[in-house]
């Protein structure tokens, strides 16, 4: 496989991914751009372990995973149900508190950055069987009880309470599993990139996932498996003068898409339509 | 002993502020098993706050709510519901943009296991419902929206539903269909506490009533005491 169809799947798979974090917590309303800060810290845990303690990429995989949830798992205990607007504030405060501190912290490369992650084998390989289970997982949540608690909540928090759902708990278990799907993919990146810069942590990723998801579509779980190869891919393909103004496009078209068809590209009807056509096939 | 005398539900000097504004001042009020209880009062007077207390939506100040001996005081809703009330919302509360049946489905999120036979049973009572289940609930009348907010409440199994303001909305002839299916649920062994604006049909109904202003009760007695009751007749029947 060439190079650049490398990292244009590997990259694409790690978008999915980081959108799909996003993409549950919203389920609920919540904007949970702490899973950027999940996928930095179990993303720098995974490069160091690699590099320092010569931990296989599987153990690190797993233990990054875990890592994410127990730290989304934590936070969400005070905001598993709070007001989207303080959901999106805190998210914003723990990703400049991580990266800071990863800024400061001389172990892992400072404002440097940190190299020399070790190259490993099957890494596209175990990165998309990750977006095979994630996937899996996500449709059968949507598709649950659970799943459709959640878009009660979406649309009126309090009348869903008094339907007897649990808004704070699964908005804790949401949370928490978007944490883990960030903390998995934090680790995923670290290996595929084989380095890691704090830069890439903050606005840069909320604005590339964030427009993937309300343009993609952010009532299914399908927006962003189109959205992401779309457009990750799209600017690869432009002359450089064009590409490098890549964010202003996505937010050109962020807006566009935000006024033309709210609810993104693949909506529940359209994802419904094309349900009863495989079916009939 | 007689279950149809056993209090249901107890709601013993209730306080429940929103802020700076208490909205219940020591509200007391019981519902017996297999009864129609009918809360009326004016706009604010704290009909939808006593419901939205007693299902632990909103956090009374002071004040003790008892289910079926239990004490429930604050117990969040999500417990409430699992242990048999349901509330049906003012304005219906249907999900416009989820299909009949999913809205159906969001009642028995505690009790999915007997969902089917529950679907039979609703449907039975609501057959249009049924023809309609894969319809978008947004696209359903005004009567047809109550039908599925009431059959949602059936979908969780209660013992007690609580109706707020059924009516509000509605066709005259869609308000005495709504009335003539609470009157059935009743017969059938559902306890309901209703709170409703259209207070000569809400006393034709019921068994007892209980009167409430600026979040007191002021009056209570059976539905014909307070059907004939002078002040009543003035201040709500235009007699």
């Amino acid at each position: 496989m060439s190079l650049p169809l490398y990292y244009f799947l590997a990259i694409t798979a790690v978008y999915i991914l980081m959108t799909w974090a996003l993409y549950l917590p919203y389920r609920v309303a919540h904007l949970h751009f702490i899973v950027v800060a999940n996928m930095a810290i179990s993303g720098y845990f995974g490069g160091y372990a690699a590099i320092n303690w010569n931990w296989p990429f599987l153990l690190i995989l797993a233990v990054g995973l875990i890592l994410g949830a127990v730290v989304a798992f934590i936070v969400s205990i005070a905001i598993g149900d709070a007001p989207t607007f303080a959901v999106v504030i805190v998210g914003f405060t723990f990703i400049y508190i991580t990266k800071t501190v990863i800024e400061n912290w001389e172990a892992l490369g400072s404002t440097m950055g940190m190299f020399g992650i070790p190259m490993v084998n099957h890494v596209l390989l175990v990165a998309y069987l990750f977006v095979l289970v994630t996937g899996f997982f996500i449709y059968r949540f949507d598709n649950s009880r659970l799943g459709r608690a959640a878009s009660a909540i979406f649309v009126n928090r309090e009348l869903a309470t008094s339907f007897g759902v649990n808004t704070k708990h699964l908005g804790m278990f949401l949370q928490t599993w978007a944490g883990a799907i960030g903390g998995a993919t934090g680790v995923l990146y670290a290996f595929i990139m084989n380095s890691l810069f704090p830069d890439f942590f903050t606005f840069h990723i909320i604005g590339i996932t964030m427009t993937m998801l309300f343009l993609g579509g952010y009532t299914t779980m399908w927006g962003p498996l189109l959205a992401a190869p779309v457009l990750w891919g799209l600017p690869l393909l432009l002359p450089q003068e064009v590409a490098s103004w890549k964010m202003i496009i996505y937010g050109v078209l962020l807006i566009v898409i935000l006024l033309v068809r709210p609810e993104g590209a693949i909506t529940r009807q359209v994802a419904a339509r094309v349900r009863s056509i495989v079916l009939r096939r | 002993m007689n279950r149809q005398n056993e209090t249901i539900l107890k709601v013993d000097d209730v306080y429940l502020s929103y802020g700076h504004v208490e909205a219940l001042k020591g509200v007391s009020l019981e519902v017996k098993r297999g009864e129609i209880v009918v809360l009326v009062g004016a706009n604010g007077a704290g009909k939808t706050s006593i419901m939205e207390s007693i299902l632990g939506v909103y956090q009374s100040r002071k004040g003790t709510v008892t289910f079926k001996d239990k004490n429930v005081t604050n117990l969040s809703a999500d417990k409430i519901v699992r242990k048999g009330i349901y509330l049906v919302p003012e304005g219906r509360g249907v999900f416009a943009s989820m299909t009949v049946i999913d809205n159906l489905l969001l009642g028995a999120h505690h009790n999915l296991k007997n969902a089917k036979a529950k679907l039979t049973y609703v449907y039975d009572l609501f057959p249009i419902l049924s023809e309609r289940r894969n319809q978008i609930a947004g696209t359903l009348s005004g009567g047809e929206r109550q039908m599925l907010a009431i059959a949602r409440a059936l979908m969780s199994n209660p013992e007690m539903i609580m109706v707020d303001e059924p009516s509000i909305g509605l066709a005259p002839k869609i308000v005495s269909d709504i009335f003539k299916i609470l009157k059935e649920l009743n017969k059938e062994g559902y306890s309901i506490l209703l709170s409703e604006q259209n207070v000569y049909k809400a006393l034709k109904l019921s068994h007892r009533g209980y009167v409430l202003e600026t979040g007191k009760v002021v009056l209570t007695g059976t539905s014909e005491e307070l059907l004939i009751n002078p002040e009543i007749r003035k201040a709500y029947l235009g007699a």
